[in-house]
């Protein structure tokens, strides 16, 4: 049975796509080397228009007669108070646009004006290697170091050195946390109680925050703040996995990157932290099956964010303690066994490595 | 692909789910048709696979183990038709409810006319209206163009007009479809379809078509009185096909072999609503619930007429759309009091993170099934606001979903369909156990005998009879005396009080007749009429009478919930 995995490995190599929803202008070139907020390609979509209607301002007899009173041409950008059309002769009457825009379309004697756009920047998220452009819209990056991946973000990233502000992977953050050290740097915590933590960290000018569990009470305020927040394990107040604490505390000084970006199962994306390495790594696919040795990781109420050990997997359904069957692993937690369903395992990624290694 | 009737005895319905793909099995045995089995695979629609297909091999594959039977050839392709040997089958059909839901825009004429028609139209598909556009809108043109601007439909449907009748507003509303299509990148144009005046569609159509794809349909309302849902339905599913068939990798692969275009669950299962309706009791409407991981819905059919209502959002991938319009503080109410508020709060945000998850332990089923009650409880209200509850009872009420079905106690399960639907009058509820309703649905278009033998077959689970008195009286009044003859002679009887839920012994395949003696002016039937008796069947939890009252309304204080809670799951053996 293909299993879930969760790519937490010290060094990895990795590709990352990233598209704009319609074709625009790349900024970046092959070979490229980007950095986490390095903008590789943008395009203005338009959100607002303004219909002129020629024949009714002008009250003339024809959309034709109309058209040919237009002064300009599909594509063309009118400025503010432009004339878009002028009936000519002595008493010539003027129509000008209400907005400067883009003329988007000329039709039955009307002019369409894209007034408002929304501007579509895509940032790198990672940093790597542009390896891939695609169509002027979709664009590859190889990045390769430590590589976390987490459960949810704030959807936005951030970059800076890793400061351990928890003793363990339990810890909450306090408020005397935020020295001026943490200023432009990665903060990283075991748990989130509090919303003024949050504000604090804000006004402290972190770069980022990497904590193991927040309360889902505080998904508000996490989305309102200014800096990446990326949560390895989910909601809670369980802390950070054993695996990924393990990794960030030990890297604690060196540069990190923050990807927040939402996990979405459709893109198969999830956020992710990379510390840029100057070695080489192996790809992962992402394909395996479950098996027992390998490490894993529980994604599910009571037990989010506990790792173990599978000792033995069942493919057929078997008796969970909730009294439903289905396929189920037991697993060893701290030199506990507890049989949890198989959709509730995500197989980390590093022992597949090892595992591919011997 | 063109719709093919079979003379076919073998049948596989594959039904693509978020969570699961299922692949069951029908064939003839005894001379009738009958459910035989069912293998399911976890969905690949996600990474790493990205595609249907390697689950529809899983599930296939599954199959093959579980009846001995050969489906798959040695290059794992399906063999259709069946050998001589008996490898393969004769028919192939797909329903699913995997597809991301849509964003749809509606545009018609006359909000009590054609923008209800598509409204209603729009209710069946998985997705969202994100924007209603009528003749009688009081924005201006340019305010409309922003709206849709803004919605980013994925579908533009389109009605208006009787067939010969409003001509002028039609092509008006045209006219800015158009405006507003020019203004986007080609790439993000909307697909539309259009349900209108017919002797303005190929007008219509070459307007739309300078822009973007446009299906042309029979009108959904060609009379003024006369509403054409169902078939203006058919005509949109290959649109939808189409669409999701971009979402969904895989299924255009798996359609070219289908007896029948692929469809989605919920028009499917309609289609069984519909015969049930048309078949039982005609004071009394059906109901049919999906619970489902990623999307749900409810069909409800009285009569003639039917309503497919589908929501974009379920106990899965669904939950964090959920969670948009949930009260978190009424789902809590249907726990114990050691889960926290706070607890549960975060584990049904976990479950946004881990959609496919399972309760591993007691706690987290009660979460699940609470989480239930209310999705449950969001679909009968939302469907009211429709309007499509037009029968004063139903019977019966038909379940489905992974939720439901995957082993929780019988017991449990009615408990969280009274909670969540709180069905009024005399009903059967039926627990679709094999999630094969859609299927049915699906299969009736090939070969029409095959559902009507398989619903009278045990594929079915009749749950229990349930009565569900009204009564203005307080809590602990005695409303109702109830007598229970069955066929051997023997006899219940029961007082029953207000605010309790009282189980009377009736096993599935027994029938008794029910005399009911209501008192304090306690109606059992909307109309306040009581016959002589009533014929019931039996069911695994019996025959229900749940006098807890309409509304449902739960105490305040904890305990005092918890202890009520406790006392009615006592009543139905759990």
């Amino acid at each position: 049975m293909q299993a879930q995995v969760l790519d937490i490995r010290p060094i990895a190599k990795f590709r990352r796509s990233h598209s704009l929803p319609v074709p625009g202008n790349v900024l970046v070139r092959q070979g490229q080397s980007v950095s986490t907020s390095d903008i590789l390609a943008e395009v203005d979509i338009p959100v607002s228009q303004v219909t002129v209607d020629i024949v009714r301002a002008l009250g003339l007899s024809s959309k034709q007669e109309a058209e040919e009173l237009i002064q300009h041409k599909v594509g063309e950008r009118l400025e503010e108070k432009d004339i878009i059309a002028e009936t000519g002769g002595l008493f010539s009457r003027v129509i000008r646009t209400p907005a400067p825009g883009l003329i988007l379309a000329i039709q039955d004697g009307c002019v369409m004006i894209e007034t408002k756009t929304r501007h579509v920047a895509l940032e790198a998220r990672i940093p790597g290697l542009v390896v891939e452009i695609q169509r002027n819209r979709k664009i590859v990056i190889e990045g390769v170091g430590t590589l976390i991946q987490g459960a949810w973000g704030n959807d936005k990233v951030g970059y800076g050195p890793l400061v351990n502000k928890a003793s363990e992977r339990e810890a909450a953050l306090v408020g005397d946390a935020f020295a001026i050290d943490v200023r432009g740097s990665i903060v990283l915590a075991g748990t989130v109680l509090d919303s003024t933590i949050l504000e604090q960290a804000a006004a402290a000018g972190i770069a980022g925050l990497i904590a193991g569990s927040i309360p889902s009470r505080l998904i508000p305020a996490a989305q309102a703040q200014p800096y990446p927040i990326l949560v390895t394990d989910g909601f809670g107040i369980m802390g950070m996995n054993q695996l990924a604490y393990q990794l960030l505390s030990t890297n604690e000084g060196r540069d990190a990157a923050i990807n927040a970006t939402p996990m979405n199962q459709r893109k198969g994306v999830r956020p992710e932290v990379v510390i840029p390495l100057p070695v080489d790594g192996q790809m992962f696919d992402g394909f395996c099956e479950y098996q027992a040795g390998q490490m894993v990781h529980i994604n599910a109420y009571p037990f989010a964010g506990q790792t173990g050990i599978i000792e033995k997997v069942s493919l057929s359904n078997t008796l969970l303690p909730s009294g439903l069957r289905a396929p189920a692993a037991e697993v060893r937690i701290d030199q506990v066994k507890k049989v949890i369903p198989l959709a509730n395992l995500e197989v980390i990624s590093i022992e597949t490595e090892l595992s591919a290694e011997t | 692909m063109s719709t093919k009737s079979l003379d076919a005895v073998s049948l596989i319905a594959l039904d693509l789910g978020t969570t699961n793909t299922r692949a069951n099995l029908f064939d003839v045995a005894d001379g009738q048709y009958r459910f035989i089995a069912s293998g399911s695979s976890p969905s690949t629609i996600y990474a790493p696979f990205f595609d249907v297909g390697e689950s529809i091999y899983q599930s296939l594959d599954k199959l093959q183990k579980i009846t001995g039977r050969i489906l798959l050839d040695k290059e794992a392709n399906l063999i259709i038709p069946s050998q001589a040997g008996g490898e393969g089958a004769d028919g192939l059909v797909v329903t699913y409810s995997c597809g991301r839901p849509l964003n749809l825009v509606t545009v018609g004429l006359l909000g009590d006319a054609s923008l209800e028609a598509i409204n209603e139209l729009a209710g069946s598909v998985n997705g969202k209206v994100v924007e209603s556009i009528g003749i009688n809108d009081r924005r201006s043109i340019d305010e409309r163009a922003d709206a849709i601007l803004a919605a980013k439909p994925d579908l533009i449907l389109f009605a208006g007009g009787t067939d010969n009748g409003a001509s002028r507003s039609v092509l008006k509303m045209s006219d800015l479809i158009c405006r507003i299509l020019q203004t986007m990148p080609a790439e993000e144009r909307p697909a539309v379809f259009y349900c209108g005046n017919q002797a303005l569609a190929a007008e219509v159509k070459d307007q739309v078509e300078r822009f973007t794809a446009i299906d042309i349909a029979p009108n959904i309302r060609p009379e003024i009185d006369r509403i054409e849902i169902e078939k203006v339905g058919s005509a949109l599913t290959p649109l939808i096909n189409r669409i999701q068939g971009n979402n969904v990798k895989g299924l255009s692969r798996i359609a070219t072999i289908c007896n029948t275009p692929p469809e989605s669950s919920a028009t499917a299962a309609g289609k069984i609503v519909r015969f049930l309706s048309a078949t039982n009791d005609p004071q009394k409407g059906v109901l049919a619930f999906d619970v489902g991981a990623g999307s749900s819905s409810v069909t409800a059919g009285f009569g003639s007429s039917t309503s497919v209502n589908s929501f974009p959002f379920g106990t899965g991938s669904g939950m964090a759309e959920f969670l948009k319009r949930a009260n978190i503080e009424q789902i809590h109410q249907w726990l114990p009091r050691d889960i926290s508020l706070e607890d549960l709060r975060d584990a049904l945000y976990q479950k946004t993170l881990s959609p496919e998850s399972l309760p591993a332990t007691r706690e987290a089923l009660a979460i699940e099934l609470a989480a239930t009650r209310q999705i449950l409880r969001e679909m009968v209200r939302e469907i009211r606001l429709r309007g499509g509850l037009t029968a004063s009872s139903y019977d019966p009420i038909v379940a489905s979903g992974a939720t439901l079905t995957r082993g929780t106690s019988a017991a449990e399960i009615l408990l969280t369909l009274l909670d969540g639907i709180q069905p009024a009058g005399i009903t059967t509820l039926i627990l679709d156990k094999h999630s094969i309703i859609s299927s049915l649905g699906a299969v009736a278009v090939v070969q029409p005998y095959l559902p009507i033998q398989v619903l009278e077959s045990s594929a079915f689970t009749n749950l229990a009879t349930v009565v569900s008195p009204l009564s203005d009286s307080r809590a602990g009044t005695e409303i109702l005396n109830v007598r229970l003859e069955y066929s051997d002679g023997r006899v219940s009887e029961a007082s029953v009080t207000k605010g309790t839920l009282v189980a009377l012994p009736l096993k599935p395949g027994e029938t008794a007749n029910l005399y009911l003696e209501p008192m304090h002016r306690t109606r059992i039937e909307a109309s306040g009429l009581v016959e002589d008796f009533y014929k019931v069947n039996g069911g695994i939890c019996g025959l229900i009478i749940d006098a807890r009252g309409r509304p449902l309304n739960m105490p305040e204080n904890e305990e005092e919930r918890e202890e009520l809670y406790d006392s009615w799951k006592v009543a139905l053996g759990e």
